[in-house]
């Protein structure tokens, strides 16, 4: 208690800018007061250790501030999807679709902003005008815009300090995810499979812009891998890397996520296990070498793809210590691998599914006959949206819990013919999803060793937002009708709940200023602040 | 036409059976207090909205609720089959159509 006390004490500071150095980065979670990347930490727990705000009081919770965001500048209203990064009594946002916004973390009152000039004609094919962060290093903002751009921006000014174009946006790629910065690299990886890109990840010197590494997530012909595709279709074969992936900083790996291949739903035009999409990929930041992957869905045709948050924990498994990755896959298994070896340890249903017979010992699914889209359409659980999807799990280190926003709904899958054109949706059928009552949301609490449930509480819908557990045995979450709610961790009683007037699609987070705790969230185009005083 | 008199002889057989979107779902709530039925207007995770057939709101929080049921196939609205002979069922009909916005 005395540690957390003198952490919410550290928030006291008067409102600095940035200086994080990748040693702060490491040892994120030991500054609890701030929330210095993406997921929290490079272990992407989405934990926060203070524990001001408990069970005893959540119940007392009120909004302290709350942030209006600006209509976007192109286009139609985009989702806001942004988690704040926090840094000493400043917070960094991101607006849709590409906005970076300081705020003072006590008031909310607005410090700087800055937006990239883009062209109304920017392609976005098969996601909304989202962005879901930024990245700090040093004294330095990262962003990744809508048109494919990574940009540095000074963190006292907001002013542009190099600019570069990761890709061509008129071939739909497109950056919507937080970058990772590591020491002296910005990882970044890309949207667009839904118009047949080749998807990759790129490394970036922090301080000029240079690019210093990129592996595609699809190989080319006699590289490793390519014998899992026939002719030129690794060409348009998709693999999207746009969520933020994680990082041990004691192995030296990075661990990414890699999407669905293309066209989606007609495998027909893509024969083979189409490797590395529905994959994680274990690189060296050094060089961008894959050290290992892990395919969770071999030649998937649903739009399963992989990008949701992996999870480093440490851990006792079957009488070893290990050093474990672990991931509640759309495709509705959850998974341990061991995160030095890729080696699979353990797999499980967490959610209905109707297309895999279970996982084989080497954690392949064994997929039941029938069930791949059809002229027709076939029902298949879950729809293409997953089990879960970017939205963020939760991992409580103290108690070993892995709490996952679910989506209960189902879809009739079509399959069709496409022909690839450049910058053009690029799908091969689609789907029906099952709505209304005949879907429904949960948020579950597993036994991360065992992936079994040990609790549920029901949402009307199935969920767009993440989660966050917190050492005051909490629970944080929201649905798409505006409630934001605190669940007891430990049983899944509510304890606290707010209506915010418009749908939560973002990830929960919080942060201490002036030695208080805060809890954050968004819903529609309103960044809440909540706490107790 | 058809949809009409169906509407007026078997309301419920234009209602989802299991699910779906369901603009007019009955619902049935009780709590310690009262107990209703009516139409469910909105829902989330911890509350929900009812209309009774008088027109009249109610707003419970469902940790408040003893029972909460979902009535699918079912309408309040009553069937006129009986109340109506052939010929006025007829008439109703032809009456409705002619309601009918040109557009």
């Amino acid at each position: 208690m005395k540690r957390i006390i003198l952490m919410l004490l550290a928030g006291l500071a008067n409102t600095v800018y940035a200086d994080v150095g990748f040693e702060r980065l490491v040892n994120a979670a030991d500054e609890p007061h701030n929330w210095l990347t993406y997921s929290g930490t490079y272990r992407s727990e989405r934990y926060s250790p203070l524990s001001q705000i408990n069970k005893g009081n959540v119940a007392d919770l009120k909004v302290i501030w709350a942030y209006q965001m600006q209509p976007p500048s192109i286009g139609g209203a985009g989702l806001v999807e942004t988690t704040p990064i926090v840094v000493d009594g400043t917070m960094y946002i991101t607006e849709p679709p590409s906005t970076v916004t300081a705020l003072d973390a006590r008031t909310g009152k607005s410090l700087w902003s800055w937006s990239p000039e883009m062209d109304e004609e920017t392609l976005h094919i098969g996601f909304p005008q989202v962005n879901r962060g930024v990245a700090v290093l040093d004294d330095a903002i990262y962003v990744g815009t809508l048109d494919a751009h990574l940009v540095s921006l000074d963190a006292a000014s907001g002013a542009v300090r190099w600019d570069v174009e990761v890709a061509d946006n008129a071939l739909n790629y497109s950056l919507t995810l937080a970058p990772l910065a590591i020491e002296g690299k910005i990882i970044i990886g890309v949207s667009g499979a839904e118009a047949g890109i080749r998807g990759f990840i790129d490394a970036y010197d922090s301080a000029t812009g240079e690019r210093i590494w990129r592996i595609y997530t699809i190989p080319a012909p006699g590289e490793p891998g390519s014998e899992t595709w026939q002719g030129d279709d690794w060409q348009t074969g998709g693999g999207s890397t746009w969520l933020t992936g994680s990082y041990d900083p004691e192995l030296d790996l990075l661990y990414w996520m890699v999407g669905n291949p293309a066209p989606d739903w007609n495998g027909d035009l893509r024969p083979g296990d189409n490797l590395y999409s529905c994959s994680v990929l274990a690189l060296d930041p050094a060089t961008g070498e894959m050290k290992w992957y892990f395919q969770f869905t071999p030649h998937d045709t649903h739009d399963w793809d992989a990008n949701q948050i992996p999870i480093l924990l440490d851990a006792e498994f079957n009488g070893e210590d290990r050093k474990i990755l672990a991931l509640a896959n759309r495709n509705a298994f959850f998974y341990l691998l061991d995160r030095e070896t890729g080696e699979f340890l353990h797999g499980n249903e967490y959610s209905k599914q109707t297309w895999a017979a279970g996982l084989d010992e080497a954690g392949r699914p064994i997929v039941l006959p029938g069930t791949d889209p059809t002229e027709e359409g076939n029902l298949v659980w879950p729809s293409l949206q997953g089990a879960t999807n970017w939205f963020s799990p939760s991992y409580n280190p103290e108690t070993e819990q892995f709490f996952v926003a679910t989506r209960l709904m189902g879809a009739v899958y079509y399959k069709a013919d496409v022909e690839y054109e450049e910058g053009q949706p690029f799908l091969g059928g689609g789907e029906q999803a099952l709505r209304g009552d005949d879907a429904a949301g949960a948020i579950r609490a597993l036994d991360v060793m065992t992936g079994r449930q040990q609790w549920e509480f029901m949402l009307h819908s199935p969920p767009w937002a993440g989660l966050m557990a917190t050492a005051g045995g909490l629970v944080i979450g929201g649905s798409d009708e505006g409630n934001v709610f605190a669940l007891d961790a430990e049983t899944g009683k509510p304890l606290w709940d707010f209506q915010s007037g418009a749908a939560v699609r973002t990830n929960p987070m919080s942060f201490a200023v002036d030695g208080k705790q805060r809890i954050v969230t968004t819903a529609g185009g309103t960044m809440f602040v909540f706490g107790l005083e | 036409m058809d949809y009409l008199r169906q509407s007026l002889t078997d309301p419920a057989a234009t209602q989802s059976q299991t699910g779906g979107y369901q603009n007019y779902l009955t619902v049935r709530v009780k709590s310690l207090q009262t107990e209703v039925e009516g139409l469910r207007i909105n829902e989330d995770a911890f509350t929900v909205q009812v209309r009774d057939v008088s027109g009249t709101v109610h707003s419970f929080r469902k940790d408040e609720l003893t029972e909460f049921e979902k009535v699918f196939a079912h309408s309040l609205m009553p069937e006129y089959s009986a109340a109506l002979s052939d010929n006025d069922m007829d008439d109703l009909i032809s009456y409705m159509m002619s309601l009918r916005s040109e557009q």
